[in-house]
């Protein structure tokens, strides 16, 4: 399924404008950042599918039983489940970007390429690290697999940036928020659009996440949630 | 009924105080008569804004350009006192006031900006006394390229960083097994 | 005397007020079958699952080859094979696919894996099932890739929980006659079990437990031997009359005799060699004996005296 919305998703942005005898974007980092608003959302179902079900899979389907008498050290063993969901998502988002060049090449021709579109890559991986991570995480306090997955999922895709929108509405930079980190994938391209007043004429671009203090954000979420995401799968019993 | 006499004094008083509102009119305060300017009101002045321009058509977010405006008097006498109003998205940025343009000539009013990334509407206006000129508001988008943010090395030394820290936690129990020697029970 | 197995001190508490295990201390040779018998919550599985580090103990050490179980499981879980209660499956998986993954996991070289895998299958019996989803098993199929999984590295010792649950008679047996074949490859088991005629099939020794402390641990041939009633059930080819007994009474060695339905029960001093003699005798009197067996309690008969009889066996 995770497969094959990364295929459909980008397939629309270039089936549907000649389709409806639309122009495409002037540019390819115009098309790209259209194109690429739906990578993070692609990232987070790939994160709850995949790592959902690395910590507490094994105990809510008792397979811990077979995997954890055995010369492995509890550590090694979850460091691989995490390292596994990492690479699945990782796989996704490459998937999403290659198809998203494919398009560029193909309506724009390979001049067009920018070292932006590379900047937004590395950025969708890091993004996918923290995702990953903070879902793993909830896998491994949680009992039921389908409860951390969902957890995660409306945590990142619905609280988190109903947080960040109430902040910048009283004025508050958000810059700790992990979603709004994840901005910077599409703000990376250098495209203007979007809301920049908000209400009571709030200037919305001074909100934009920082570079360097976003790829920080991300980082520190993954080592975070990832840490206390192992110590708790260390010691959760089989009982 | 009135007799004669005092509609004809009726008559003579209108035309006196008739004469005499104009004569108070005629000899209020005129700076163009007194300077030898136009005499017509503002909001008529024959000052247009021929050209609006930018000292770069494609600028890079935060670079300074210069914007351009010509403006010329196309009457007979020379206009003083106007003030020339430019605009960022419809907020005004910069006033440059006192310009005098003399008949039939044009100046170039120009100043600086720091161009913020994105799609622009750069446009002036001249006005007198506050009053806008007819006819004189000139506007021109303008797209700022946004500069580009970060760089490549960072990314990859955040990824690097993160895969080191990831698979490091593989090897800290073994570490620390061998750090403190984990006792093994001799059998007798 | 080297122990494969060492148990000292063994205590378990859940919450602080439910004592588990009560100091359960035992030793197991190498090559030795050990059977683990005693009713529900007597700490069987909780002790197993200490032994295979699925959790630490409140208190004691477990060392398997003189490696702390809890400290050091990499050493000492590297030649043990274990099947715990009903684990999970990989649905998802073949058994080809899973036996591969935990051949990787035990750190089996590669090339011998593949050649592994195949005869561990044959030796359960799922051989045809090899490349089959194991989401389509049955129960009992399952048990048997379990136990395929546990002995995949050809293990020096098998900590089994209940191997046969799940199984039908035909498993059953199937099973029994593994843990021969392991006996006889001097490979150490330690086996928890329900089914006490399974145990006393297989095992050299038997620990029983209940409430969490060791009750009496024996080797199956004192058992046997104390089971024993000093009885001999015997039985004729022809009806015997009340004069014969009576005169076989007088036989020396026995005891006392006394007609049940269709056979006779003689009481003697429990002597395997009066017990020759008897048999002797009567056959040189020319009486036709058709079965002469020894009368013992079994070791279900055994265990309800141990554990006592409201706690029952399955």
């Amino acid at each position: 399924m995770v497969v094959a919305l990364t295929i459909f998703i980008p397939l629309i942005f270039y089936v549907i404008p000649p389709a409806f005898n639309i122009d495409y974007a002037e540019t390819a980092n115009e098309f790209a950042q259209s194109n690429l608003g739906f990578v993070t959302l692609l990232i987070i179902i790939s994160g709850a599918v995949f790592a959902g079900d690395a910590v507490s899979g094994e105990f809510e389907k008792k397979t811990g039983l077979l995997l954890f008498p055995t010369p492995q050290r509890r550590t090694s063993i979850f460091v691989g489940k995490f390292i596994a969901a990492l690479i699945a998502t990782f796989l996704v988002v490459i998937l999403y970007y290659l198809i998203t060049l494919l398009e560029i090449v193909q309506i724009y021709g390979l001049s067009e390429i920018s070292i932006e579109l590379l900047k937004s890559f590395l950025l969708a991986m890091i993004y996918a690290t923290s995702v990953v991570a903070i879902i793993y995480f909830f896998s491994s306090i949680l009992k039921r697999t389908i409860t951390s997955a969902l957890i995660g999922f409306f945590l990142l895709m619905m609280i988190l940036p109903i947080i960040t929108s109430v902040l910048m509405f009283v004025e508050v930079d958000p810059w700790f928020i992990v979603t709004h980190s994840a901005s910077l994938i599409t703000d990376v391209l250098g495209v203007g659009g979007g809301f920049q007043t908000g209400p009571r004429g709030v200037d919305l671009s001074s909100f934009d996440p920082d570079f360097y203090i976003g790829i920080g954000v991300m980082a520190a979420y993954t080592i975070f949630f990832f840490f206390v995401g192992i110590i708790i799968a260390k010691r959760r019993k089989m009982e | 009924m009135m007799e004669t006499k005092e509609i004809k004094k009726i008559l003579i008083t209108t035309i006196i105080m008739a004469l005499l509102l104009s004569a108070i009119l005629l000899t209020l305060p005129n700076t163009s008569a007194q300077n030898g300017g136009m005499q017509v009101p503002p909001s008529q002045a024959p000052i247009k804004i021929t050209e609006l321009s930018f000292s770069d058509d494609e600028p890079l977010e935060d670079s300074e350009i210069t914007i351009f405006a010509t403006v010329l008097n196309i009457g007979a006498t020379r206009v003083t006192n106007i003030t020339l109003s430019f605009y960022l998205d419809y907020d005004v940025i910069r006033n440059v006031t006192e310009i005098t343009i003399n008949a039939n000539e044009s100046i170039i009013v120009n100043m600086t900006w720091v161009a913020e990334k994105w799609n622009h509407n750069i446009s002036v206006m001249a006005s007198i006394d506050d009053t806008p000129l007819k006819d004189s508001m000139v506007g021109k988008d303008i797209y700022v390229e946004a500069k580009p943010i970060g760089d490549i090395s960072s990314l990859v030394l955040a990824l690097m960083i993160i895969f080191i820290i990831v698979i490091g936690t593989v090897f800290i129990p073994s570490i620390w097994m061998a750090l403190t020697n984990a006792p093994k029970k001799v059998n007798k | 005397m080297e122990y494969t197995i060492e148990i000292e001190n063994l205590v378990k508490e859940y919450n602080h007020d439910i004592r588990a295990l009560d100091n359960v201390s035992l030793k197991i040779r190498k090559g030795d079958v050990v059977g683990y018998v005693g009713p529900n919550g007597s700490g069987k599985t909780t002790t197993i699952k200490i032994l295979t580090n699925l959790f630490p103990p409140t208190a004691g050490h477990v060392y398997i080859n003189g490696n702390d179980v809890n400290k050091d499981p990499k050493e000492a879980l590297c030649s043990v094979g274990a099947l715990i209660e009903v684990p999970g499956v990989y649905d998802y998986l073949t058994p080809n696919e899973m036996l591969t993954y935990f051949g990787k996991i035990y750190g089996m070289p590669k090339k011998d894996i593949a050649h592994r895998i195949k005869e561990v299958l044959m030796l359960v019996k799922l051989s045809s099932w090899e490349h089959k989803k194991i989401g389509s098993f049955s129960t009992g199929m399952q048990r048997r890739l379990g136990i395929a999984k546990a002995i995949l590295h050809n293990p020096e010792i098998l900590i089994l929980d209940e191997p046969a649950i799940g199984l039908d008679p035909k498993g059953i047996k199937d099973v029994r006659n593994l843990i021969k074949q392991f006996q006889k490859e001097n490979i150490t088991v330690f086996l928890s079990s329900h089914l006490l005629h399974e145990v006393s099939e297989t095992c050299d020794t038997v620990i029983f437990l209940d409430k969490g402390k060791v009750i009496t641990s024996d080797s199956m041939e004192n058992i046997i031997s104390r089971t024993e009633l000093k009885m001999i059930e015997v039985k004729f080819l022809f009806p015997i009359s009340k004069e014969h007994i009576n005169y076989i009474g007088t036989i020396e060695g026995i005891d006392s005799v006394e007609k049940i339905n269709e056979h006779i029960r003689l009481h003697f001093d429990g002597n395997p060699n009066t017990s020759y003699q008897i048999l002797s005798k009567l056959i040189s009197l020319g009486y036709h004996v058709v079965s002469f067996n020894p009368i013992t309690k079994d070791l279900e008969d055994y265990y309800v005296s141990i554990v006592g009889d409201e706690r029952g066996v399955s």
